[in-house]
Parts: structure tokens; C-alpha cells; sequence
């Protein structure tokens, strides 16, 4: 339980890092990008080295601080980071389990925060390539560091 | 999944505004720190833009540099083309009719004067007109109706201008301030000032007295000042006596003049 307490917190300061970075520093920085959805990536990270439990934990905080961040409906973002994650889940477990679902899981999870989110219907289109080429490469950068942290990198 | 029924159940409630204190709360504890997250940001920001953009502000520099060349080399050429237009006008109006001295068969060759020339003596300077704008030697060099000098030497494009000063330029003139038309003979004074000779002791000359070329020595038409007398040397036992006189415009000062021809000469 105390071991657990302190996964979760370490989780929460993490997701609150990676809020600040995507919501005040990466636009003061790149003001012209669409920010990378960072505690989506973490989550996803969390799954491809199957630490479940953190990932869904990660998504949810991840989420609520994101939509304290942004001022969206408290418990959408976290709806939305769960939903893909469920779907990734199913597919990793029942289908495949390689870099392409990764691939695939933050294209559809790109798709649906603009198109949910955002609010935009123009998600085809320059900036969504790089808005989800981004998430792609918080993903794999999160990835690596999750990895190595956890000894479980199955794939490169 | 009880995440996942737990946000969904916050979305509900979320929406009708129920957690509108507590959200307000989290916003108002967030706030500050995501202000100087975005300072930290803006200034690695300004940072990267500085060091990428040393070789731009460098290019700007040299091309503000060359642009600030070429305003001065403009400004230049219109503080001449100013200098011309107004000598133009000197020279040709007055008022809103031609002046007096105006010689409808003449040709007036306007010259910007370019610099000295090897005489140490100051009274030679090139003129920016050649043969190819017409000038030819001994043309008359005016400025309204002042005598300058006349032209020594002629190139292609430029022309070597003896003033007045020079002791080897002489003019017949007459005093027009006497009654009787005094003449003379005036000579440049070796760069200084210019001396009146061969005056005879009968004839009036006063100080003050403004002396006109008289066209008599066959180089310079007459009508034009030469300058005004200012000083009178008499000896009573010769014959003749001379004078001192100074031009009564500053010849050195000269940046532009006229060069006369005649072209059915």
C-alpha cells in the first residue's frame, strides 16, 4: 500500500510536470506548434512496457490536471486518454503488440483531441501531421526513459 | 476501468457546473506556477532567437550600413542638384524675368567645380564640363554677373578654370561710379587679391568705386563686375597710378558656375 501511495505520487508530480510543459512552456517556446498532449504519452508509455495499473492511473491524474490546466470539463481529457487506452489494451492483447500499434493508438488519440477537444474538423492537414507526429515522439522519448526505468522495452 | 467510469461521472457533474467551486480552486492554485513556467519558456525563447538569428541581425546590420551609404550619397546628390537649381535661378531670374546681364546668344554651361588643381597658388580649379559639353579655351567664366575667370584648359570632361586672382589673367576694365568711365587694366594679385594698373593720375578713382570688364583687351565681353576698389595707390611724381580691388564675390567659395560660349564662334 505504501509502496503503491508512492508510485501514484511519483506519477502525480510527473503529470504535473509534463502539464506545466505542455500547457506553459512548450507554447511560450514553440509558439506556433500544437503542443504535444505529453501526459497521453506517458500513459501510452506506461502500456507499452505493461505497467496497466500506472497507465490508467497516469491517464486519469494526467488528465484531471490537464483540464484544471486548460479550464476544459473536469474529466474529459481523462475520458478520452482511457477510452484510447482501453482500445490499445484490447488490440495489445488480443491482436498485436508492436511499434505500429503505438503508432496507430497516438494517430486515432491525435484525431480525437482535435476533433473532441479542439474542437477542430480540419484534422487533415500539416499541423495535425505534426501535432501527431509530436505526440508520436513524446510517446517513444517517455518510452525510453519508462523503459529503462522498468527494465521492459520490448520494442525500438 | 473504474477510472474510466470515475472521469466519465466527473464529466457529468463537471458539466452542470457542480465542481465549479473546487475546479475554480485548482485554476487559482495552478495559475502561478504556470505563469513562470511561460517566463521560463519565453525566455529560452528569446535566447534560441538570439543565437539563430546572430547571422541575420548581422546581414541587417550591413545592409543598414549600405543603406545608410547610399542615403548619404543621395542626400549628397540633391544637396547638389539643390546648389544648381538655386545658382540656376540666380543666374537666370530675377524675379520672374531675365536679368539684365542675360546674353541670349550665349550659351551658359552650368559647372560644378571639382577640386583644386596641382597649383599651389589656389587660383586654378576644374570644372566638371568638357569639350564634349561644349567648352572651349578662353570661354568667360561667370556667376551672374560676375566676372570668375576663364577657362585654361579643356578635356573631355572637365576644364581647368584660371580665376581672376591668378596674375595671368588680366581684364580691361572701367570704373562705372566715375564720370568720366576711368580704365584700366586688372591683374590678379598672386592668389590674393586682384590690383588695378595703368591708371592715369587725371583720371578719378575713389575708393569703393565698382569696376566692370570693358571688353577692350578682346577675351572677356563687357558688362561684368569685376570687383570694387579698396584701396588707391598714388605716387604724385609718376604717371600713372593703381589700386587695390577686391571681388565682390568670395571666388573660393564657388561651388558652381557658368561657362559662356559663343557657338557662332
Amino acid at each position: 500500500m505504501n509502496w503503491d501511495w508512492q508510485r501514484n505520487t511519483l506519477i502525480f508530480i510527473i503529470n504535473l510536470l509534463l502539464v506545466l510543459i505542455q500547457t506553459s512552456f512548450l507554447p511560450a517556446v514553440f509558439p506556433q506548434i500544437l503542443s504535444p498532449v505529453l501526459p497521453f504519452s506517458i500513459a501510452l508509455s506506461f502500456l507499452a512496457v505493461k505497467k496497466i495499473k500506472d497507465s490508467y492511473f497516469s491517464a486519469f491524474v494526467g488528465g484531471l490536471l490537464l483540464d484544471i490546466a486548460v479550464g476544459t470539463i473536469l474529466g474529459l481529457s481523462s475520458f478520452v486518454f482511457l477510452v484510447t487506452l482501453l482500445v490499445t489494451r484490447i488490440v495489445q492483447t488480443r491482436f498485436f503488440d508492436n511499434f505500429l500499434l503505438y503508432i496507430l493508438s497516438s494517430l486515432v488519440f491525435s484525431g480525437v483531441w482535435v476533433l473532441v477537444l479542439l474542437g477542430s474538423l480540419n484534422i487533415i492537414g500539416t499541423s495535425f501531421l505534426i501535432f501527431f507526429v509530436l505526440n508520436y515522439v513524446s510517446f517513444f522519448f517517455l518510452y525510453f526513459i519508462v523503459g529503462r526505468r522498468s527494465g521492459e522495452q520490448k520494442f525500438t | 476501468m473504474k477510472y474510466l467510469v470515475v472521469s466519465f461521472i466527473l464529466v457529468v457533474i463537471s458539466f452542470f457546473g457542480v465542481l465549479r467551486p473546487l475546479e475554480d480552486f485548482a485554476a487559482f492554485a495552478f495559475s502561478p506556477v504556470q505563469g513562470q513556467v511561460r517566463i521560463l519558456g519565453l525566455g529560452l525563447r528569446d535566447t534560441f532567437n538570439f543565437f539563430l538569428n546572430i547571422s541575420g541581425i548581422y546581414s541587417e546590420n550591413q545592409a543598414l550600413k549600405e543603406e545608410i551609404l547610399d542615403l548619404e550619397q543621395k542626400l549628397i546628390e540633391l544637396k547638389i542638384l539643390e546648389e544648381e537649381r538655386r545658382a540656376l535661378k540666380d543666374q537666370f531670374l530675377e524675379g520672374d524675368q531675365k536679368p539684365d546681364y542675360f546674353e541670349e546668344e550665349a550659351l551658359y554651361i552650368l559647372s560644378t567645380l571639382t577640386g583644386v588643381s596641382q597649383d599651389l597658388s589656389g587660383t586654378m580649379m576644374y570644372a566638371n564640363s568638357g569639350h564634349v559639353h561644349g567648352v572651349t579655351k578662353d570661354s568667360i567664366v561667370v556667376y551672374k554677373n560676375y566676372l570668375v575667370g576663364k577657362v585654361l584648359k579643356v578635356e573631355a570632361y572637365r576644364s581647368l578654370i584660371v580665376f581672376l586672382y591668378s596674375p595671368d589673367v588680366s581684364v580691361a576694365v572701367k570704373n562705372v561710379d566715375s564720370l568720366d568711365q576711368t580704365e584700366g587694366v586688372v591683374r590678379g594679385d598672386f592668389g590674393t587679391s586682384l590690383k588695378m594698373e595703368r591708371v592715369l593720375q587725371s583720371e578719378s578713382l575713389s575708393k569703393g568705386d565698382v569696376l566692370v570688364s570693358s571688353g577692350k583687351e578682346g577675351v572677356f565681353p563687357p558688362g561684368y563686375i569685376v570687383g570694387r576698389v579698396s584701396e588707391v595707390y598714388e605716387v604724385p611724381a609718376e604717371p600713372v597710378k593703381s589700386a587695390r580691388v577686391e571681388p565682390m564675390i568670395g571666388l573660393e567659395d564657388l561651388s558652381v558656375v557658368f561657362i559662356l560660349t559663343y557657338p557662332r564662334n
